[in-house]
């Protein structure tokens, strides 16, 4: 485990300009925005009036329980497969994991789209369905976070405890576990908040239920309660940010990448078993989309593909797909161009271990806590006006994503930054090379794995992101989940094959850019 | 107190037979060296008594009973690992007690009951000189230190056999000298049956009443 000793330590001054990008795309489309939109319409009213709506109320009720249940549910169904990735080497293993990867860069309405054809029509909308769709959606979150953990705790431990006389099931819950406790602790902290601030999943699959962060979206645009909308994402970015700042307290630092093994021992005959069965479950929803998007009433029909492909135009399902393909593809590209060098140079600032640097490093990470629908509004609300008009620009979107994988970058490559040696730096120093030529003949060549994995990261956030979009959006400017969004939420059999085909297109993008630009065996979701 | 018998162990790594075969007893209360090179499958041999790994052919027997297919934890062997494994969540006294604690083997949990673990772990650390090191975490130990609370917590839980693998490599001249000693009187005043790994022939000659050499 690195200590202190093992970080340089840079003065402020010099940490100040490799986070000011960072810091002020946060600061101008999270912080801004959602500022502008409390001021602008928050009254004393909304502020106690809000919470009388029985909406209101029951969207709180039902975003606690289902957190709660979904971030157990993940992690109990988490811990085999990455007991079994972390620990052994088997045939497939990489495509495998690549698959269980998956699911947690898909985009959300993939995600829900696939559950209501997998589903049985009665229970494919309600808490049964969220919950589901949640640990499908997350599960890879428990692999990455806590399987890298694993693979560093000595197999001997576990001898050792059973050499004094500990069953196998008292060594796992007496050495196991409690030194699983750092990547658990962040494993369950990064789960919980995705469950509590779900939107997509909840707007697919929830029926009549709603998180908090659907009521904000109900109120701004079904209500027209901008007021009520402005004072719940307030409150949500509060409670969310407060109780990530308490859960970071917690966990303990990163385990070192880089640190032992253990020595090899025989592989038991469930691992390979338990990462088939893992493989299975999450591909079988994927399959269900493609074959749903096929077949209606008992029959196989192209009748959607030929909706979006033939460039016909048929009332109400007008959807073009080439130029919707290429635009978000565009925005993906642009998105990741500008969060990969913002959060690389930010990643820097890790190096300075100040108070000044830590509290800039929370506010960085603040676009994980506020509401991405709030952000979308709040958007709206402040640059849309005659002065400055970026809602009627093509690259909001593109930078309001970069923002949203900004988080993600940062996290993922601290974390491969903070288990370099600082033994290799000084060596390289002591060789004579300055620090530039240090950074980019040993830090960077160390971090590239790290840089792609965030990469394919950064552009499937982009392809899939649906909550600020869906407000930011113009009809010329769709983005594909908001095509499937638009196709899914109309009647008729047309309208669903139509949306279930162009899921099928954006999970075949998002999979393609991921499995061939990430690299799951690099980068650690932290 | 317990008599162990090998009989015909073989040990195969990825085809290539390490030990072709091998039968040896240690008598009760006496100390068995297994001494031999590098790679000669002493480390192995040892991993195989405490059923941490299965041999490729014959049987170990403990007390006349046949404990080859037995689970680790039921076989009542203590292992003091060459790099100590020490619990680095626990500190100094709760590794201690470990094995008085935190097993549900019948014979273990009978001889412990709660009241009790304190006293004996205050017992372990006197006898290896870490009283007044209980509460400290283990990762602030000397490699002589940590050296000594594995063999505290081997030897806590009463077992019918300890094996100690290479309990005195790694440690500078002083310190092994020293160490050596210690573990003589702790071997003979706690009449403990011990199979001891090491490639050092003085070490065997002066800890061990018998010596089997391999490689």
């Amino acid at each position: 485990m690195p200590s202190s000793v093992d970080r340089p330590r840079l003065r402020d001054r010099t940490a100040v300009p490799w986070i000011a990008p960072a810091l002020v795309l946060v600061v101008a489309f999270v912080i801004v925005p959602i500022v502008n939109l409390a001021a602008r319409t928050i009254t004393s009213e909304s502020v106690i009036g809000v919470w009388r709506h029985p909406g209101v109320m029951d969207a709180i009720r039902f975003t606690l329980v289902e957190t709660v249940l979904s971030t157990i549910l993940t992690v109990a169904l988490g811990l085999a497969p990455a007991w079994a990735f972390s620990r052994w080497q088997f045939r497939g293993r990489r495509f495998m994991l690549s698959t269980v990867t998956l699911p947690f860069v898909l985009p959300t309405v993939v995600v829900g789209a696939s559950f209501l054809e997998l589903l049985p029509t009665g229970s494919n909308r309600g808490l049964l369905a969220v919950l589901l769709a949640h640990v499908y959606f997350n599960l890879s979150v428990i692999i990455r976070t806590v399987g890298p953990i694993w693979a560093t705790i000595d197999p001997m431990l576990t001898s050792a405890a059973h050499t004094l006389g500990a069953s196998p099931t008292r060594s796992f819950l007496t050495v196991t576990i409690p030194l699983l406790r750092p990547g658990l602790m962040a494993a369950t902290g990064i789960v919980g908040f995705m469950c509590a601030t779900s939107y997509g999943i909840v707007r697919i699959l929830g029926g009549d239920n709603t998180t908090i962060e659907v009521e904000i979206y109900r109120r701004a645009m079904s209500f027209g309660d901008l007021s009520g909308a402005a004072t719940l994402a307030l409150a949500q970015l509060l409670v969310v940010t407060g109780c990530l700042a308490a859960w970071r307290r917690r966990e303990r630092a990163v385990t070192n990448e880089l640190a032992h093994r253990g020595v090899p021992r025989r592989m038991p005959r469930l691992a390979p078993i338990v990462a088939a069965v893992s493989t299975t479950i999450i591909a079988i929803p994927l399959i269900s989309l493609v074959i749903s998007s096929v077949r209606n009433r008992g029959r196989w029909t192209l009748a959607g593909w030929r909706i979006i492909t033939d460039r016909r135009s048929i009332p109400g399902l007008n959807i073009d797909l080439v130029p919707v393909i290429i635009r978000s593809m565009s925005y993906a590209i642009v998105a990741t161009a500008i969060a990969i060098p913002v959060g690389v140079l930010a990643t820097r600032l890790r190096a300075s271990r100040s108070d000044h640097a830590r509290s800039a490093e929370r506010l960085l990470l603040l676009p994980l806590g506020a509401s991405a629908v709030a952000v979308g509004l709040g958007i709206v609300v402040t640059y849309n006006d005659e002065f400055i008009d970026l809602r009627g620009t093509w690259f909001i979107l593109p930078l309001v994503h970069a923002v949203v994988a900004l988080p993600f970058v940062i996290r993922t490559i601290a974390a491969v930054q903070g288990a370099i040696p600082l033994h290799l730096r000084s060596a390289a120093m002591t060789l004579g090379a300055p620090p530039f030529r240090t950074w980019r003949t040993i830090e960077w060549p160390l971090l590239l794995p790290a840089v792609r994995t965030t990469a394919a990261m950064s552009m499937a956030i982009s392809l899939g992101e649906f909550g600020a979009t869906s407000l930011l959006t113009r009809r010329d400017t769709d983005t594909l989940p908001i095509a499937v969004d638009r196709l899914l939420g109309r009647s008729g059999d047309l309208a669903r094959l139509a949306g279930l085909s162009t899921a099928v297109v954006l999970l075949a993008l998002t999979a393609t850019v991921f499995l061939t630009l990430g690299r799951s065996d690099h980068g650690v979701i932290r | 107190m317990s008599r162990l018998e090998i009989s015909q162990v073989a040990i195969v790594h990825d085809g290539r037979p390490i030990i072709p075969s091998i039968s040896f007893q240690v008598a009760e209360a006496s100390t068995c060296a297994l001494l031999g090179p590098s790679g000669s499958g002493k480390s192995s041999l040892l991993r195989i008594i405490a059923g941490i790994d299965r041999p490729a052919a014959g049987h170990v027997f403990l007390d006349d009973a046949d404990i080859t297919d037995l689970p680790t934890h039921r076989r009542r062997i203590g292992l003091v690992f060459q790099d100590n494994q020490l619990f680095p969540h626990l500190s100094v006294g709760d590794n201690v007690a470990y094995g008085l604690r935190h097993n549900w083997s019948s014979n273990f949990r009978r001889s412990w009951p709660k009241a009790k673990v304190q006293d004996r772990v205050m017992e372990m650390l006197t006898l290896v000189g870490m009283a007044d090191r209980s509460r400290d975490p283990v990762g602030i130990l000397s490699g002589g230190e940590s050296k000594r609370v594995a063999l505290a917590r081997g030897l806590a839980p009463s077992p019918s056999v300890l094996l100690l693998d290479e309990p005195l490599t790694g440690l500078d001249a002083e310190l092994h000298e020293k160490l050596l000693l210690d573990l003589k009187n702790i071997l003979d005043s706690s009449r403990t049956t011990c199979i001891l790994v090491t490639h050092d022939r003085d070490e065997a000659t002066r800890l061990a009443t018998s010596i089997v050499r391999l490689g």
